[in-house]
């Protein structure tokens, strides 16, 4: 009511300092025009959170198109600190306006913030930030999440160079949110993690809660249940502190949603419905609602129908209330489904009929098709068998092509209705298509599952790392605590006893410089300890290479030591002819002194060679010191390409396949660390050599397991190609070429991968 | 008495060209060489038998030289050539293997 109350005040208030603004010029800057856009963002923003779509956006339109009036006058553009005002101004009407927009026209209200961005200066940073950001959710909503993230984190380092720490802090969590939906859940948590620290250091309750909520459903997506609860229950202890009911409901209703998740369905309703008993006492109807259906839900898992039916029908004039339509629609055709089960025919096809209906209203084809289906079950059920062909043909129409679930349900009922109507062509037909569109389900089931599978392993590799060094520091930490508390301790017994007797102060003082020495040398010694761990790492690494390199150096010694052995031997040859002094002998000698050459100049060759290998070796031993050299890739690559070869014939005594190269010869020298870059091609070759052979072992007659490294130079870019004559590496490991083994691949062309 | 040595390092063909430079000259030996195991093989083809010893590597890119050694012994059965293997792999589980192929020494 009070909020009714302040709308009407601000409408009038409005209207009352300067009306016609669409279509008319401003002239002069007037302090009046700032007020009223105060005035209209205030109006957009209350009725967005009222639900009153059409005005937010009627307001945030006016205050739009007189900001930006504002934005272009010379007076304006003069005065920085009333240009940084407006600017401001401008932005957020932006921002209003195609968030009201994304409801009716998502792509208007993309087009919006694009021309937002244009207009915005270079100096605008924090205004383009906001921008970004809204452009962040707008392509969230549209499910392009790797353009989300784009724009997420572009708004993030916006915020950081404006200094704006809070907007900062709340895009932190925006990026988790959004990598969470990428299912990036590992980086996701980082981002996540990033902010609770931050939102605890600016003591930000709203940042510590959003944080540890959006950290609750990463861990439940990763089926780590306890903590996932463990950070609900964080944010719960807030709000109770604050005694904020409507944030306790929420969590309530998170605990629920991950009980619900981890399968413990008991628990998760004793949450739900405490969520839904404090709902209820605040007249939050639209989280009301929603409880209301998630209880229903529950039930109908837990088999309890009629209970369902209850709350569905509960919790249904909340949502006609609140005018949250595809909500409403989803409910009634749950509803169809259940007094379906029931076998009450007349109140199932009733709210058929009511989703069909609303369905239509709002556009939701999926609804649609939906409620068509079930009507059809109905007329199935009556034996109106032509009547359910025409409404599964309607549903056909409706459902969207991406929707397979529902097309292959459509297709076996086309086929089954058909038959009965002995039409047994249509029925063969469509029973075709049935099995089609099923095998397309089984396979994005299966690919979804082994994404989702993947994900969560991925997540705890980086848990299990993050863990690891997370020990090291905290024991680091520790220790300077430890010292710090010790320290202080022993100054103030000293400064004590020094009013006592400064003799006593004196030996307190040489034990105080004992005892911190002794800390610091068991600092140092921790210190030294994870160095000598990360070494010991890259020791590991370079024990895998060893055995190849160990060949590699073989072949070049023996030829040495042969070469030098043969050589001796025609120099006693040599000798005898000379003794002989005939002329065939001499020309015989002259023969011998070519060869001894040769054999020398093959020594110097080989020598080179094992020289070459030995240097490398040193330097993948050596701490990486970061530092850029000009390095020729071609030899960068040679020179891997033949470790990985080798160290996996070490290794793996049934390895085989056979290495090409086709180096493009006009590269440049490139700076770069070579370690680095090595350690990236030796991974990725050793993947190409293993896939290759994995292939080789199946036994294909005629399968020639061959990798090949090609190099090219083009349009100012260095190509690195590494080609295997086995399976297709799916897309998705490109970014993550350096993980030990490839996952199981569907046969296909050669695969090539690119890094520039 | 013909060899063929079969090693994908060019330069030992001018190693066992020394080496046995007096043989050469004096027709006692005849030396082929071929750089990978299937060379070796269409080699073996083209001048049937003709090889009467056969020295290979085993750690050949390619075609190694178990598989050649293999096919050796299962295609020239009457009298089959002998075979020595010669490699810095000298393991137990290499010469297991190369001598139940039926090499003659390793």
């Amino acid at each position: 009511m009070i909020n009714k109350c302040f709308l009407v005040l601000l409408i009038i208030t409005g209207m009352w300092l300067r009306l016609p603004v669409l279509g008319s010029e401003l002239s002069d800057f007037d302090f009046a025009d700032t007020v009223r856009i105060h005035q209209s963002i205030e109006l957009s923003y209350r009725f967005y959170e009222d639900f009153n779509n059409d005005s937010s956006l009627f307001y945030a339109a006016d205050a739009l198109v007189l900001s930006k009036q504002l934005f272009h006058l010379k007076s304006v553009e003069s005065d920085e600190q009333l240009f940084s005002r407006i600017s401001a101004l401008t932005a957020e009407s932006y921002v209003l306006y195609a968030r009201a927009k994304t409801e009716v026209d998502i792509q208007a209200a993309e087009d919006t913030l694009m021309s937002g961005l244009n207009l915005l200066r270079e100096s605008n940073i924090s205004e383009k930030a906001i921008i970004y950001s809204a452009l962040g959710s707008i392509y969230e909503r549209k499910g392009q999440n790797d353009k989300a993230l784009r724009f997420s984190k572009k708004a993030l380092e916006l915020y950081k160079t404006s200094g704006d720490n809070k907007s900062y802090l709340h895009q932190l969590i925006n990026v988790g949110l959004v990598l969470r939906v990428k299912g990036n859940y590992g980086e996701s948590l980082e981002y996540l993690m990033e902010s609770l620290k931050t939102g605890r250091q600016a003591n930000d309750s709203t940042a510590i809660v959003e944080s540890l909520l959006a950290m609750g459903f990463v861990y439940a997506f990763v089926e780590k249940w306890d903590d996932a609860l463990k950070s609900q229950q964080q944010a719960l202890a807030i709000y109770q502190q604050a005694d904020d009911q409507w944030g306790i409901a929420r969590i309530h209703n998170d605990m629920g949603v991950t009980y619900e998740l981890a399968g413990k369905l008991d628990s998760s309703m004793v949450h739900h419905q405490a969520a839904l008993a404090i709902r209820l006492k605040f007249n939050d109807n639209y989280n009301t609602f929603a409880s209301y259906l998630y209880i229903g839900d529950i039930l109908a898992k837990q088999g309890n129908i009629y209970e369902a039916i209850e709350y569905y029908e509960m919790g249904l004039p909340y949502g006609n209330q609140i005018g949250y339509k595809i909500a409403v629609v989803d409910a009634n055709l749950r509803l169809g489904d259940y007094y379906l089960q029931l076998s009450e025919i007349n109140n199932s096809m009733e709210k058929y009929e009511i989703a069909l209906q609303k369905s239509r209203e709002i556009g939701d084809l999926t609804g649609e098709s939906r409620a068509n289906m079930g009507l059809a079950g109905i007329a199935i059920i009556n034996g109106e068998y032509a009547k359910a062909n025409e409404m599964l043909k309607l549903a056909e129409k409706t459902v969207p092509k991406s929707n397979l679930q529902i097309r292959k349900v459509i297709y076996k009922e086309i086929a089954e209705t058909y038959f009965k109507l002995g039409d047994h062509k249509n029925a063969y037909l469509n029973s075709l298509i049935f099995s089609e569109v099923k095998d397309s389900v089984q396979s994005a089931e299966n690919i979804s599952k082994i994404t989702q599978l993947a994900n969560i392993m991925e997540f705890e590799n980086e848990m299990a790392l993050k863990k690891e060094s997370n020990e090291k520091i905290m024991a680091i930490k520790q220790a300077q605590i430890n010292r710090e508390r010790m320290t202080r301790n022993i100054f103030l017994a000293g400064m004590i006893i020094a009013v006592v007797l400064v003799f006593i102060t004196f030996i307190r003082f040489i034990e105080k410089k004992k005892l911190s020495n002794k800390l610091n040398e068991s600092l140092s010694n921790l210190r030294a300890a994870q160095t000598q761990l990360i070494q010991s790492e890259k020791m590991a690494s370079l024990g895998e290479l060893t055995a190849g390199i160990a060949h590699e150096i073989q072949n070049p010694l023996n030829f040495v030591n042969n070469f030098a052995e043969v050589s001796g031997e025609l120099i006693d040859e040599l000798n005898e002819e000379l003794a002989m002094g005939t002329e065939a002998s001499v020309q015989l000698a002259k023969e011998i002194t070519k060869d001894i050459k040769q054999n020398l100049e093959k020594i110097n060759h080989h020598g080179k060679r094992a020289d070459a290998i030995v240097k490398g070796m040193l330097q993948h031993s050596r701490s990486s010191t970061g530092k850029k050299e000009s390095t020729d890739i071609n030899d960068l690559a040679d020179e891997y390409l033949r470790l990985s070869y080798h160290g996996l014939r070490a290794k793996d005594k049934s390895f085989n396949a056979d290495f090409k190269t086709e180096f493009d010869p006009d590269l440049p020298k490139i700076n770069m660390i070579p370690q680095d870059i090595g350690r990236v091609l030796l991974n990725l070759i050793n993947n190409a050599f293993y896939a290759v052979n994995e292939k080789w072992k199946q036994g294909t007659d005629g399968y020639k397991s061959t990798v090949s490294v090609a190099t090219l130079m083009k349009d100012g870019h260095i190509l690195i190609f590494v080609k295997t004559t086995a399976m297709a590496s799916p897309k998705k490991s490109k970014t993550r070429f350096s993980s030990p083994s490839l996952p199981p691949n569907p046969p296909g062309r050669a695969q090539d991968w690119v890094c520039r | 008495m013909r060899i063929l040595i079969v090693d994908d390092e060019k330069d030992i063909q001018a190693l066992f060209e020394q080496r046995f430079r007096k043989e050469i000259k004096n027709n006692e030996l005849e030396l082929a060489f071929a750089y990978s195991g299937e060379e070796a093989l269409s080699y073996l083809t083209e001048k049937e038998q003709h090889a009467i010893l056969i020295l290979s590597d085993i750690n050949m890119p390619g075609m190694s030289g178990l598989d050649l050694l293999a096919k050796i012994k299962q295609k020239y059965s009457q009298p089959p050539p002998m075979v020595m293997m010669i490699t810095a792999y000298g393991d137990e589980e290499n010469y297991n293997t190369a001598m139940k192929l039926g090499a003659d020494d390793f």
